[in-house]
């Protein structure tokens, strides 16, 4: 049977045990309230939408997801936190064509990316999208043009520009509080070990498996994939440097005043891991396990690291970006805030904590009023799409660089490889399943 | 579902439980009532809720800690330990092949062991065996992750039938493989596979019935009435069902989705009312019945039991709160109304049993601790590294002894009788 949902908010609301859910009227300020869908209900979506809630800007009017228990309990959570009850789709044509929707939150897998935000634009609304904006490059720009042929807001989820400590650590980096940088370091490291294929299973009653798929490569459902696994599967996301890369890799761009890198070059495999293993009985991910890439720009040398095995080692941190400048390194991390270490050994670092929504460590509240923000002043936001699509690209040249095997040659201004037509068809690719690849590539 | 409740009151006013509750204070009632050593021959213990009765332990370790009577290395695994007539069961996993093992309580000796090949299929945690063995009529049960259920003799071990349910009853495997204890009754031995659990024959291991082929949850049964061990409520993937043992004839459902279709916890049961708790963004509620169906009574996000399971003494539910992978803390939820009174940021816990006004809980990293807890907070009386691994396992005292057992495979017994 259902649970009782109307039985249980009045007595709840009689017996007063909404404990740690904002009270259904509590609505402090008056202003407009957005008609919202979310596109993707699963983890990351529902962290967006309860900022969201909490704004108290927005009515959710519509949840998509392919999953219908991830439906389920997404619109139980928004009952509970409001009283209203969303309209739920399976698809998201459905979503957009039978209801007015001012707002879409993005938060499926990387691969939908475009067609969702796209197809919203269309339909007239404005869009907080995660990151990476598109899977392939030519994705990524299809969903810029469109935002901007339509006049449309479209926020990337890079909350690390504005959550504080990111702030108050690009201000000192700009101040030149490490002097001149010459080079820099984005990374990420965790423990793991080999991966043993994980047997095939016939996709859960309640998984719309096709429409997960989409415009990717249909395969056998394996429970690594979904929910959450997808990240580590190439067809749907772009490993580690797609994932993690995008937050770390815009905190460069952020810093330098150059707009994109002229020479990208990565290596990685699966040395740890193990082979990847696709067939009718067993699947492992097939992202890299430990990944380098380098970025060349004219003034400084970046390069991205990941390992997904040996945890932080010998280093302070596990994750961030490492400012090497001549008065000493600036270390930005995550929940350890940032440090700096000066090159003077014997002056103390400065170090300044993180502050930010737990227990999944963002800014989200802050990303959400700052787009409804530029929705209400016509202004761009902090994370608009260029932002998003300019970190977008650096992941996915990393990615490109390691398929093709060698490096690439960027001209950043007309996105195209140069003298590289193998690269240059990798910046799109064949969509399947009868969906069309969005834009003019 | 008709909870009789005449009969749920005498029983559960004999262990002691409802005593605690209605004179809230801790002491008395429960002093009076049960104080020698009995069994722990099943997962939480001879009355299904993690509350053991002995009172004739010490809780007050000196400052170099209690004895440890022995080590012993178990193998990759979170199974706990059942201990039935000076005799310890539990299960492990090395290199792909697990082992039922039966160890003498008291030396940690090894008197049988069996083993076979298994994954040990590490996903998010170490692998290895999740369920813990049942003792029942002179026979051990144990199920593998991969759904191999074995019935022992307990005391020669050897193996009197063996059947792989899944393969069997063509049921599929959930994502983590099988967890639940074994629960036996009239000659039925019921084992949480599939959508509502499957009955075999213990006499020969044929089976008896089946539920549908759909993903089984993690938890393992509790009778709806003590003694009477035919209703029994449990995890399915996506709800907590109750289930009559004798034809698997379903009761009731209440629906209860996590992120990962993954209901670990016991239910806990009171008076009339059933409290469940899941990790994965679910949360607690209390149920209570009408015309034998479940309604929620109250329901909050703010105490979640991932693995472990909570145990209640004195009105107040005590667990761990949170995702274990973060650091799951103790924290204390009201039985009445759902109010979380406290949540103890710095008492990460791992697992946890309650004896009379304590609680015994291990953190994630192999402190043991005994901890008084109330309303306000807890106290802690005595604590103890009792080995420096993962721990996800709850400790089990029987016998004025506590004992302990990481995921990495070290089991270890900690001597805490009196004067000791
Ligand atoms: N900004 C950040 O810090 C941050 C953190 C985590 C995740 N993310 C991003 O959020 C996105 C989602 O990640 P997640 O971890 O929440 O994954 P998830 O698997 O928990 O959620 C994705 C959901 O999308 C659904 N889905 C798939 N195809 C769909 C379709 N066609 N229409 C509607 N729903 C569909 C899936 O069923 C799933 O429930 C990813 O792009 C990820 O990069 C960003």
């Amino acid at each position: 049977m259902n649970i009782r949902r109307r039985h249980f908010i009045q007595s709840a609301a009689v017996a007063g045990t909404l404990a740690a859910t904002p009270a259904v009227h509590a609505r402090k300020n008056k202003a407009k309230r957005y008609r919202t869908a979310l596109i993707g209900s699963g983890w990351w979506g529902m962290n967006i939408l309860k900022e969201a809630l909490a704004a108290e800007n927005v009515k959710v009017v519509a949840l998509c997801d392919v999953d219908r228990d991830k439906l389920e309990l997404a619109a139980e959570e928004v009952e509970d936190l409001t009283g209203d009850t969303p309209n739920t789709y399976g698809d998201f044509r459905e979503l957009l064509d039978k209801e007015e929707v001012e707002i879409a939150i993005v938060a499926t897998p990387d691969h939908w990316h475009a067609l969702n935000t796209i197809a919203a634009i269309e339909a007239g609304a404005h869009i907080f999208v995660e990151k990476p904006t598109g899977h392939t490059i030519a994705e990524s720009r299809a969903m810029l043009e469109a935002a901007r042929a339509n006049d449309r807001v479209v926020q990337v989820g890079m909350h690390r520009r504005i959550g504080p400590h990111y702030v108050s650590g690009m201000k000192f980096l700009k101040d030149g509080g490490a002097g001149d940088i010459g080079m820099v370091k984005a990374f990420v490291h965790n423990r793991g070990g080999a991966e043993l294929p994980t047997p095939n299973s016939p996709p859960p009653e309640q998984l719309d498996w096709k429409m997960y798929c989409g415009p990717a490569p249909m395969r056998p459902f394996n429970r690594k994939i979904h929910p959450g696994g997808f990240r580590h599967f190439l067809d749907f996301a772009n490993g580690t440097l797609g994932d993690w890369g995008v937050h770390w890799l815009d905190q460069i761009l952020w810093w330098t005043d150059e707009k994109y890198p002229k020479q990208i070059h990565s290596v990685g495999g699966r040395p740890v891991k193990g082979p990847v293993v696709l067939n009718d009985r067993h699947q492992t991910t097939d992202a890299p396990d430990h990944q380098v890439a380098t970025y060349q720009f004219e003034s400084f040398t970046a390069y991205w690291e990941h390992r997904r095995f040996a945890g932080m080692g010998p280093e302070k941190s596990s994750v961030g970006c490492h400012f090497y400048g001549t008065k000493g390194t600036f270390h930005m991390g995550w929940r350890d805030g940032w440090t700096f270490y000066p090159a003077d050994e014997k002056k103390s670092p400065i170090h300044q904590k993180a502050v930010h929504k737990e227990p999944d460590g963002h800014s989200i509240d802050l990303l959400w009023a700052d787009f409804v923000d530029a929705i209400e002043t016509g202004q761009r936001p902090t994370c608009d799409v260029q932002i998003g699509h300019d970190a977008t690209n650096m992941s996915l040249l990393g990615m490109l660089s390691l398929k093709l095997g060698r490096s690439i040659q960027w001209d950043g201004a007309q996105e195209r490889v140069v003298s590289d037509d193998e690269a240059n068809r990798l910046l799109s690719r064949p969509y399947e399943n009868g969906w069309s690849y969005p834009g003019t590539a | 579902m008709a909870f009789n409740q005449r009969r749920v009151d005498s029983k559960l006013r004999q262990s002691g439980v409802v005593i605690l509750v209605a004179f809230g204070s801790a002491m008395c009632g429960w002093l009076a009532t049960n104080c020698q050593a009995a069994d722990w021959p099943r997962f939480r213990g001879p009355n299904n809720n993690g509350v053991s009765q002995e009172t004739d332990w010490n809780a007050n370790w000196s400052s170099d800690g209690p004895t440890i009577a022995w080590r012993v290395e178990v193998g990759t695994g979170y199974s706990s330990v059942t201990i039935a007539k000076g005799r310890l069961y539990t299960m492990g996993n090395e290199s792909n092949v697990d082992t039922v093992y039966c160890l003498n309580a008291d030396t940690g000796e090894q008197i049988w062991s069996h083993s076979y090949s298994c994954a040990t299929d590490a996903n998010e945690f170490e692998g290895g065996p999740t369920s813990t063995p049942t003792v029942a009529d002179g026979a051990v049960f144990s199920l593998s992750r991969c759904g191999d259920l074995f019935c022992f003799d307990a005391s020669s071990g050897e193996i009197r039938w063996q059947v792989n349910v899944p393969g069997v009853t063509s049921i599929r495997t959930p994502g983590w493989g099988f967890s639940g204890s074994p629960w036996v009754t009239n000659g039925l031995v019921v084992v949480n596979v599939g959508d509502a659990g499957v009955a075999l024959a213990v006499k020969d291991g044929s089976i008896a019935w089946k539920s549908a082929d759909k993903d089984a949850g993690y938890s393992s049964f509790v009778p709806v009435v003590q003694e009477e061990h035919d209703r029994l409520i449990f995890g399915s993937a996506r709800s907590y069902v109750c289930i009559d043992a004798r034809t698997g004839a379903e009761q009731w459902r209440q629906r209860w989705l996590t992120t990962f279709g993954c209901n670990a916890t016991n239910p806990v049961i009171v008076n009339e009312q059933v409290f469940l708790s899941s990790g994965y963004n679910r949360g607690s509620a209390l149920l209570n019945f009408e015309d034998d169906e479940p309604v929620i009574a109250w329901k909050t996000k703010a105490f979640q039991n991932q693995l472990t399971s909570s145990v209640l003494l004195g009105g107040f539910l005590y667990g761990a709160n949170g995702s274990v992978a973060e650091g799951a803390t103790l924290a204390c939820i009201r039985l009445t109304d759902g109010e979380v009174l406290w949540n103890e940021e710095e008492e990460r816990v791992g697992g946890l049993t309650a004896a009379g006004p304590y609680l015994i809980t291990i953190s994630d990293e192999g402190v043991l601790k005994v901890i008084e807890p109330s309303g306000t907070g807890p106290k802690i009386v005595s604590q103890y590294r009792v080995f420096d691994e993962q721990c996800w396992t709850a400790p089990v005292l029987c016998d004025a002894r506590i004992y302990c057992r990481g995921s990495g495979g070290s089991l270890v017994c900690v001597d805490v009788r009196q004067g000791n």
